[in-house]
């Protein structure tokens, strides 16, 4: 009787702590927080070991991208993931930035058209690409017909010389 | 640290806890910090357990409130709250929760019917959850798979990300490292589970279950950003030919091997067999299926052989969207009047698609042929097995998955070539004796993917799990 009272008492101190232990979880905001580890989680793409299917969609990634860092001087959010002395370390950094960017203008604005240019450039020899690659898959494709209407052609002439045999041999 | 060591010093923690109640807690808290990461849930569960077993330790709730928070305070509160659900499964208190994931849970698939029929197994012993991120009815899956789920729950999550940017489908390819993993909701939801299986083999989802499994049906995308495959404990794969690019694209073993569930559990009856050739396929946008190839091959052997081809004629079944440029294109192929005997049956009922496969003689399937993908060749092939139940001779594209089930010549015919799947049709329909030897042989070695044998191979993989996860073996 006493085993009983214990076990439920067990069982009910269990249920109210798995509440408590869902309530802290909400709390946590990430995967790694939730059970203090860190987590590996992006690995390189070996480019080598790609199909062609694969390489395109890793070529369009890429290529957006580069796409979206064209502008070196689109403004960046500055933050700082300091607690208490955060708020201190933006209005230093804004402070900065404010006073080096004006000098760098120059030379980021050149570095941006550099940036357009070249992402132009890649895209142009992706298209490039593209278009070479269809043309020799239609090419392929065309050839692999013309083998298979060829094979069945030889099967029918073959068919057909045995069928005439055989006629010529009954009569 | 041997396991011996590992008991006495539980055991050493099980006396402190009853004669220096006080001293319990900072004893742990220095054992968390000089311990092994990786060994400290262990250690844990084998005190929590003992403490209970005990019996003669006092306050046992203010033990227990401190020992859970020591745990979420030394390895997370995910880790404190998996000890806290791996003591209440293994000591009765209720039954183990497994959560199924499938983010195409909403669209009608093999992979789907997979995961469905993987919890109608389970949903006696397990309290299941199936987890999706759109809306699903029971009645849905019923329709679809012929499956009474009404034991299991289903729970949507959304995933803001794709919701808040309206994608049609939920696509794991456009997740990059340079945003935030969109799947961390269900990362979060996997936590809420003793064991969650993810079966849209979504590499992105992190598991937090005390167990985990990844059914892969073909690894779609390599290791890049958010790759979490190698964190599951087991890894579950459809066929040999899954495995093989499970190795080559995620660099990892596969655990276990599953075929999938095909056809009924039951026998039935079938009607006489009529001059048919079938093909049931999805007519996929891109043609993956090859069905239109399969009308010119039944083309030219009826023009070319018109004395063999008397009476025969090709059905090709399949579901298809609305709008289907490649339907169209097959369409006006027959329109121009060349493809005689040619029948096209669309979006038909299931109970139409059976009676197709119980009529038909002969099943070709193409899928692979002239492919350099191995994304688009058969990972398995079910509508095969299938209509191997049903007594059907396949003669099919030899790669893929489709190896596995057709042996050449004694349950049907594998074809390389157009030449050699020309040569072996028209073996078939010239030779009685040979289609009735391999019918029987395909009926045989069809019956080896049934229902019931998936079932009875998922309830071995589970009873495994519960024994090596939720079993009191002293210490791990």
């Amino acid at each position: 009787m006493k085993d009983n009272t214990r076990e439920a008492e067990i069982r009910q101190k269990l249920s109210s702590l798995r509440e408590e232990l869902m309530r802290q979880k909400e709390q946590v905001r990430g995967i790694a927080d939730l059970v203090k580890k860190e987590i590996e989680a992006h690995y390189d793409v070996e480019l080598s070991e790609l199909s062609g299917k694969e390489l395109d969609q890793e070529m369009g990634m890429l290529l957006t991208s580069l796409n979206e860092d064209i502008d070196c001087l689109s403004p960046q959010k500055i933050t700082s993931h300091r607690k208490i002395i955060g708020t201190f370390i933006v209005l230093a950094k804004k402070k900065t930035i404010g006073i080096i960017l004006p000098l760098l203008r120059v030379f980021l604005e050149k570095q941006r058209r550099f940036n357009e240019s070249a992402v132009r450039f890649q895209l142009a020899s992706f298209i490039r690409h593209r278009k070479i690659e269809q043309r020799l898959e239609a090419i392929e494709k065309k050839v692999m017909e013309v083998e298979d209407r060829q094979d069945a052609l030889l099967e029918a002439v073959r068919f057909l010389s045995e069928r005439s045999g055989e006629n010529d041999s009954e009569k | 640290m041997t396991q011996k060591n590992n008991e006495a010093r539980v055991k050493r923690l099980v006396d402190l806890a009853r004669t220096s109640p006080r001293n319990l807690l900072p004893s742990v808290n220095k054992m968390c910090k000089r311990e092994n990461r990786d060994q400290i849930p262990g250690l844990l569960l084998s005190l929590v357990t003992g403490l209970i077993e005990d019996g003669r330790v006092k306050k046992i709730d203010h033990v227990l409130t401190g020992l859970f928070q020591t745990a979420a305070e030394n390895c997370g509160v995910q880790t404190a709250y998996n000890l806290l659900s791996r003591v209440e499964v293994m000591r009765g208190y209720r039954k183990p929760r497994i959560g199924i994931y499938d983010h195409t849970l909403h669209l009608i698939g093999g992979g789907q019917k997979y995961g469905c029929t993987l919890a109608y197994a389970l949903q006696d012993e397990f309290d299941i959850t199936l987890i999706a991120n759109r809306e699903v009815t029971h009645q849905e899956l019923k329709d679809w798979y012929d499956l009474d789920l009404a034991r299991c729950r289903i729970k949507r999550v959304e995933l803001p990300f794709f919701e808040n940017q309206n994608f049609p489908e939920i696509d794991p390819l456009v997740v990059t490292r340079r945003i935030m993993n969109p799947f961390d909701p269900i990362s979060r939801e996997s936590g809420n589970y003793d064991i969650f299986v993810n079966n849209s083999m979504l590499e992105k989802v992190y598991p937090l279950s005390n167990a985990s499994v990844m059914i892969c049906h073909f690894p779609e995308r390599r290791r890049s950003s958010y790759f979490y495959a190698d964190h599951y404990t087991y890894i579950v794969y459809n066929s040999l030919y899954t495995a093989e690019w499970i190795r080559k694209k995620w660099k990892i073993e596969p655990t276990t091997h599953i075929y999938p569930p095909v056809g009924p559990s039951s026998s039935f009856s079938l009607p006489e067999k009529e001059k048919m050739i079938l093909s049931a396929a999805r007519f996929e946008i891109g043609g993956s299926k090859q069905q239109l190839e399969m009308v010119k091959v039944f083309e030219a052997l009826s023009r070319t052989f018109p004395e063999e081809l008397k009476g025969w004629r090709l059905v090709l079944v399949g579901g298809s969207p609305r709008e289907n440029p490649y339907l169209e294109k097959i369409k006006k192929y027959l329109s121009s009047g060349t493809g005689k005997n040619i029948e096209l049956r669309i979006n038909i009922p299931l109970n139409e698609l059976e009676s197709n496969y119980r009529k038909a003689t002969i099943f070709w399937h193409f899928c692979g042929l002239h492919q350099s993908d191995p994304a688009l060749v058969e990972h398995f092939g079910m509508s095969i097995a299938e209509a191997m139940q049903n007594r059907c001779v396949p003669v099919v594209f030899n790669g893929g998955g489709q190896r596995e089930i057709v042996e050449q010549g004694v349950s049907g015919f594998l074809f390389s070539s157009r030449k050699e799947l020309e040569a072996r049709t028209l073996e078939l329909l010239r030779d009685d004796h040979l289609r009735h030897t391999l019918s029987r042989g395909a009926y045989a070695r069809g019956m080896q993917f049934t229902r019931d044998a998936f079932i009875a191979r998922m309830k071995t993989l589970f009873e495994q799990i519960m024994d090596a996860h939720f079993v009191n073996k002293g210490e791990e």
